[in-house]
């Protein structure tokens, strides 16, 4: 077999599509139109509309639907919306309060015990049991039972409700819900309380729709049963019948009749929806009720009474927000109590009194945030009730703050609102200092509210200055840290520098000679995350000298956290070149690298960053130094692959950089490629091994280091035989790997050939890939068919030449043509080639792929042989196996039959 | 065999002048004759003297011959007659009305009371000849004074302020009470309307010892004449709490109590029988002493109770 002569550079001119010079990249002018092409598509809708802003587009609109009578159908809406987070608040409240020890109950409140007797009496005898109530009866034995007996005692006294209800045994049924109503009187086990409330609540929640179904039975249906008309969801009293209102006025009637106040409040609570049927107004009502719950001496039994009304009051569409107001100066007046007692009387139940005030927050945050619900329109009539504004003559509000309560306040109040009443609210944080929240918690929750909504310029030195002045008496550094944190933003903005170093010097001096705890960490992080973005560069946060003393307060965590966001500011600048910035950033890197468990962490993001870092620094034209860098980064970052692959990648570049640059570079490549070299090997992927061995084989070939292409290419095949192919994404690791082969193929043919011969390692990868078991036959072919190719160009008396903007050093000088031992050895590795070749193709199972391969072996032979009758006969039996696995009209097929049979036209 | 009595309005209140309406259902398996169907009303104020407020003699007496306010009754059939088998309804009107010339010039709203009571029955009379036994129903009739008269008499509401303080109170008190000083004030209104709640405020001022609670009770006065004197009881009707543990100082606590059907009627003065009702402000305080007494009431007198009793008057409104 001779392989045909080619003549490379007639070829390259035949083949090769005309080219012409430009001016500009032909990319950057296409983006530049696209972009216009999009703003002028946003110009054009202008006319898009937002769904959410639809309202406030056309504000009159919503005013006049507001006023309208069908405002009911608008309460409604909001009555849903807070059903819903009525049931995330419950679910909050149970989880945050949970209480699994034993639970102590009065016999009083028993709810134990079974002895239920039948009740069938009259509503006569009803009252005069409700006389003989053992409320006045004094008993000190108490019983304990577990939560889950209680709770599920619980649970069966509903049922027997229903079940006594359904029965038509209403009187029971009232009879026992105002039993569980009572076990709200006890608070003796504070934590249990909040999820007693929510049990017990449910309970009357239901008996409260039982009584408002029947109810409204009876105003659908007449005496007989017959059905009259369905009541409107949005029912006046008019409409409903005298013999419904009758009914109606005798449960309230019946629960008027509950001698202890407790039960009788929750059990109208219950069923104050049935007012509805009574009444159109229940303002007096609810402000009944409200004051009524000043006779709970319990601040606690208060709080969670106030609470379940703001629940049921949903259900009434009250608009007026008054007697809410009232249900909150109330809290704070029974919260003054507690603090006051406690200051006089300087006891053990210190702790008790915190734990009572934490219990009884969610009921303050809840009524607070029905408050501004209801009266989101007019928050500022909201603030007059509250006693803000010059005119006081209309506040409910007569007694002094309590801190918890204005807290709260501030935070349901809209931030746009705080602005205007900003003095006074700091007037009133100045002055507030009691137990029920610490003073600090408020002016954090303040300056978070100022930087939603910045106040005026003009005011904002004034305000800052007085806040300073509150955290500067701050000996805790916690509490002024996060003072501190939360006004941060609105400094940064009015860029004060003199305040933001006093605020640093303070932190600083209060940090001094001490462990910064958890707590403080969170804060202390995110004032160097808001002074990082506040830094143009990176170099200037380095450069100043407080942001480094607060960096050097950091631990744990925190520094990780603050060390990727260095490192993240780091690489959004185009280079990295100052050394200092360097030295720092690489301490960084490796202090993240060494605090990443490897094997539980998901490191990538981290990994992600150092590389950019170790792609951004530059050192200009000293290599030696970038070299230097690569390796002690080579030994910083060895857990990352992503890492040392970059490295790879860069002493590369480096080198090939050096090879451009014409000078002297010899010792330097070497160095480079030596590096790669070593590094490589550390990457546990083969293919990614590969990949890098073939690249820097490539920039060794530039520099006319043969001997040591020959070594990486041999690795590259190493990494062939210890490769392991995984089942799944077998297809797509196989192409990777024939296209690397490929390539591989491609780099030999301007290998020379130098002690051993020139064809070694042709022979070798087609040994490697014979004996792969995971080599497909596709894969075989493919191989085999590029060694033929590369034999038969090496072969040449005219090699083809590199392109033209590469240039190969000692290239020219090949001499390995014309010696007949290596053109023995390329016809060996040929005729092996060919064999294999056959074997390959004849061992796959027939198909249409089976075909195609045959097809493409075909071919290749054509192209590279000498048209004579070996090749004849190799060729026809290739195309005599396409032709049986192929159909006859196959495409591929009939154009490469006309080719065979026009090669070999003049045999 | 059953009879029973309907009447067209389910919760069964008539006022004076109006028309009462109703039927008479009857259920038999088998035909049943009948002589005559009467339908009657009366209305009776019945008084019971209690053994242990009167003396000896009274107590042997037990109950005081009742007081007939109205009766009338009329023929619903006056000549025997079949009624079916199964169901039959036979229709009835008459109207409620006080009736001068029968002497009955009194009238009063059903009251349930302890010794007094005033009760109207309507019953349904089917008689049946010697050998049968009469068939029979009864019903309670709930009756209350008609609008008409009401607007006649408008009694301005009467707001009276009351102070219990350790000086009004005429029985021994604690210790610490009598030494330390306390005092709860307020006003209430003492003309109550049927349909209004008894309504006032009251405010804790002071008080040196914590309190346990503090109660309003509903009390009524029973008067009734027995030959030469006048025998009253006095009896809780109602108890409604208004302040329970040592609620907060000059705090305005709301007395809001709805006032019972049938167990309050308005005042009734002049004839044999009065029905009077009284308010009483008890304010209890905590003690060891209490501890000793499981059961106690709250009208009595006690060293840990302060009270104060105001009279009531209640009337109708429309």
């Amino acid at each position: 077999m001779e392989f045909s002569r080619r003549d490379y550079l007639a070829d390259d001119s035949t083949f090769s599509l005309p080219r012409t010079p430009v001016q500009d990249h032909p990319l950057t002018a296409i983006r530049a139109v696209t972009a216009v092409q999009i703003d002028a598509t946003r110009d054009e809708k202008v006319d898009f509309e937002d769904p959410l802003r639809a309202h406030v587009a056309d504000p009159s609109s919503n005013v006049q639907i507001f006023d309208d009578t069908s405002r009911r159908s608008l309460s409604k809406e909001v009555g849903q919306f807070s059903a819903k987070e009525w049931a995330v608040f419950t679910k909050a409240l149970s989880q945050k309060f949970s209480y699994s020890n034993m639970i102590t109950i009065p016999s009083a409140f028993d709810i134990v015990s079974r002895n239920n007797k039948e009740h069938n009496k009259s509503l006569a005898d009803v009252h005069i049991e409700e006389l003989e109530d053992p409320e006045m009866v004094i008993k000190e034995e108490k019983k304990v039972i577990t939560q889950q007996e209680y709770v599920s005692r619980l649970q069966e006294l509903k049922a027997e409700i229903g079940r006594a209800w359904n029965a038509d045994d209403r009187i029971k049924a009232l009879k026992l819900s105002i039993k569980v109503s009572r076990l709200l009187i006890d608070t003796s086990v504070l934590q249990f309380y909040p999820t007693l409330f929510l049990l017990v609540i449910d309970v009357m929640d239901m008996f409260g729709d039982l009584v408002w179904e029947r109810i409204k039975k009876k105003a659908e249906y007449s005496d007989d049963g017959t059905f009259i008309w369905s009541l409107p969801e949005s029912f006046l009293s008019v409409d409903v019948s005298s013999q419904a209102k009758e009914t109606c006025y005798n449960w309230f009637c019946k629960i008027g009749s509950i001698r202890e106040l407790l039960p009788r409040i929750y059990l109208e609570l219950a069923i104050l929806h049935c007012w509805r049927f009574l009444e159109d107004h229940h303002m007096h009502c609810l402000q009944r009720l409200t004051r009524m719950m000043r006779g709970l001496a319990d601040p606690l039994a208060s709080a969670y009474c106030h609470l379940y009304m703001a629940h049921r009051a949903a259900l009434v569409h009250c608009k007026d927000t008054g007697y809410l107001i009232m249900s909150i100066s109330d809290i704070n007046f029974s919260l003054r109590r507690i603090i006051s007692d406690k200051e006089a009387r300087k006891n053990d139940s210190d702790r008790n009194i915190k734990l009572t005030i934490s219990l009884m927050e969610p009921t303050i945050e809840w009524i607070m945030k029905c408050i501004f619900m209801e009266g989101r329109q007019k928050p500022n009539d909201i603030l007059v009730e509250f006693g803000f504004g010059s005119g006081t003559l209309d506040s409910t509000w007569k007694v002094p703050w309590t801190s918890i309560i204005i807290h709260h306040l501030v935070r349901q109040l809209p931030s746009k609102i705080i602005s205007a009443y900003l003095f006074e609210i700091l007037e009133i944080f100045e002055l507030i200092k009691d137990l029920s929240l610490d003073q600090h918690l408020n002016y954090r929750l303040l300056g978070h509210k100022l930087c939603e909504s910045p106040p005026h310029p003009a005011y904002v030195e004034s305000i800052l200055n007085r806040v300073m002045q509150v955290i500067s008496q701050y000996n805790q550094l916690e509490e002024y840290l996060v003072v501190a944190n939360a006004y941060l933003d609105i400094i940064l903005q009015c860029s004060m520098d003199s305040l933001l170093s006093s605020i640093l010097d303070g932190i600083l001096k209060r940090a001094k000679d001490r462990r910064v705890d958890e707590a403080e960490l969170d804060a202390l992080q995110s004032i160097l995350m808001k002074l990082l973005k506040y830094f143009s560069s990176i170099e200037n946060a380095f450069a100043s000298e407080h942001f480094m003393a607060l960096y050097e307060l950091l631990s744990g965590i925190s520094k990780n956290v603050i060390n990727l966001d260095m490192l993240e500011k780091a690489t959004r600048s185009r280079s990295i070149s100052d050394p200092t910035t360097i030295q720092m950033l690489f301490e960084i890197s490796k202090a993240l690298h060494d605090s990443i468990d490897i094997l539980n962490e998901d490191y990538q993001q981290k990994s992600q960053l150092i590389c950019y870092f170790v792609r951004m620094v530059g050192f200009g034209d000293d290599r030696g130094r970038h070299l230097t860098f690569l390796a002690t980064c080579r030994a910083a970052f060895s857990n990352f692959d992503i890492v040392m692959d970059t490295l790879v990648l860069l002493s590369n570049n480096l080198a090939s950089g050096a090879i451009k640059g014409k000078s002297k570079f010899s010792n330097f490549v070497k160095a480079c490629v030596a590096f790669s070299e070593a590094t490589i090997p550390s990457i546990p992927n083969q293919i990614r091994c590969m990949k890098l061995f073939i690249a820097t084989a490539e920039v060794a070939l530039f520099a006319g280091l043969f001997s040591h292409t020959k070594g990486l290419l041999n690795s590259a095949i190493d990494c062939l035989i210890c490769l392991d192919l995984p089942g799944s994404y077998k297809s797509i690791i196989e192409d990777e790997i024939l296209s690397l082969t490929c390539k591989m193929c491609s780099i030999l043919a301007f290998i020379p050939g130098i002690n051993g011969g020139i064809a070694q390692i042709q022979m070798r990868l087609m040994l490697v890939i014979d004996n792969q078991p995971w080599a497909s036959s596709k894969m075989r072919t493919k191989v085999f068919c590029a060694i033929i190719s590369v034999c038969s160009c090496l072969s040449q008396s005219l090699l083809p030449r590199p392109p033209k903007n590469m240039k190969v050093a000692g290239h020219d000088e090949m001499f390995f043509f014309g010696d007949e031992s290596y053109e023995q050895e390329i016809s060996l590795v040929t005729r092996d080639a060919l064999q294999c070749l056959f074997k390959a193709i004849e061992q796959d199972p027939a198909s249409a792929s089976k075909g195609k391969l045959a097809l493409e072996a075909c071919n290749c032979l054509i192209i590279n042989f000498k048209a004579n009758h070996e090749l004849h006969l190799k060729c026809s039996k290739l195309i005599e196996i396409a032709t049986s696995c192929l159909h006859s009209k196959d495409n591929y097929l009939t154009t490469s039959v006309k080719f065979f049979e026009k090669h070999f036209q003049n045999l | 065999m059953t009879i029973e009595l309907k009447l067209s309005r389910s919760n069964r209140v008539y006022c004076l002048g109006e028309t009462v309406e109703g039927k008479i259902i009857t259920i038999f398996a088998s035909p049943v004759s009948y002589q005559k169907i009467i339908i009657s009303l009366t209305g009776t104020v019945n008084l019971q003297v209690k053994g242990g407020v009167t003396g000896v003699i009274e107590s042997l007496y037990g109950v005081v011959k009742p007081i007939c306010i109205i009766k009338k009754s009329m023929e619903l059939a006056s000549s025997a007659g079949k009624l079916g088998p199964g169901r039959t309804e036979i229709n009835f009107s008459f109207s409620l009305s006080s009736e001068k010339k029968s002497g009955y010039d009194m009238f009063y709203e059903t009251f349930h009371g302890g010794n007094i009571s005033i009760q109207y029955l309507i019953s349904a009379d089917v008689t049946r000849g010697y050998l049968h036994k009469a068939l029979s129903a009864t019903l309670e009739l709930i009756v209350e004074h008609d609008k008409a008269s009401l607007i006649q008499a408008p009694i301005s509401p009467e707001l009276t302020s009351f102070f219990i303080t350790q000086d009004t109170q005429k029985h021994q008190l604690l210790p610490e009470l009598s030494s330390g000083r306390f005092q709860v004030s307020g006003k209430i209104y003492t003309h109550c309307s049927l349909s209004e709640p008894l309504s006032g405020e009251l405010i804790v001022e002071a008080s040196a010892v914590p309190i346990r609670s503090i109660d309003v009770l509903l009390l009524r006065v029973e008067s009734i004449l027995t030959g030469e004197r006048i025998i009253s009881d006095t009896s809780v009707v109602q108890i409604t709490q208004v302040a329970d543990g040592d609620v907060c100082r000059s705090m305005t606590l709301p007395i809001y109590v709805m006032l019972p059907r049938l167990l309050v009627c308005p005042t009734v003065l002049n004839g044999p029988f009065s029905i009077e009702f009284q308010v009483s402000i008890v304010v209890s305080f905590k003690s060891e002493l209490s501890k000793l007494y499981p059961k106690f009431d709250l009208q009595t007198p006690r060293p840990w109770l302060a009270s104060l009793t105001l009279p009531l008057r209640v009337f109708r409104t429309t």
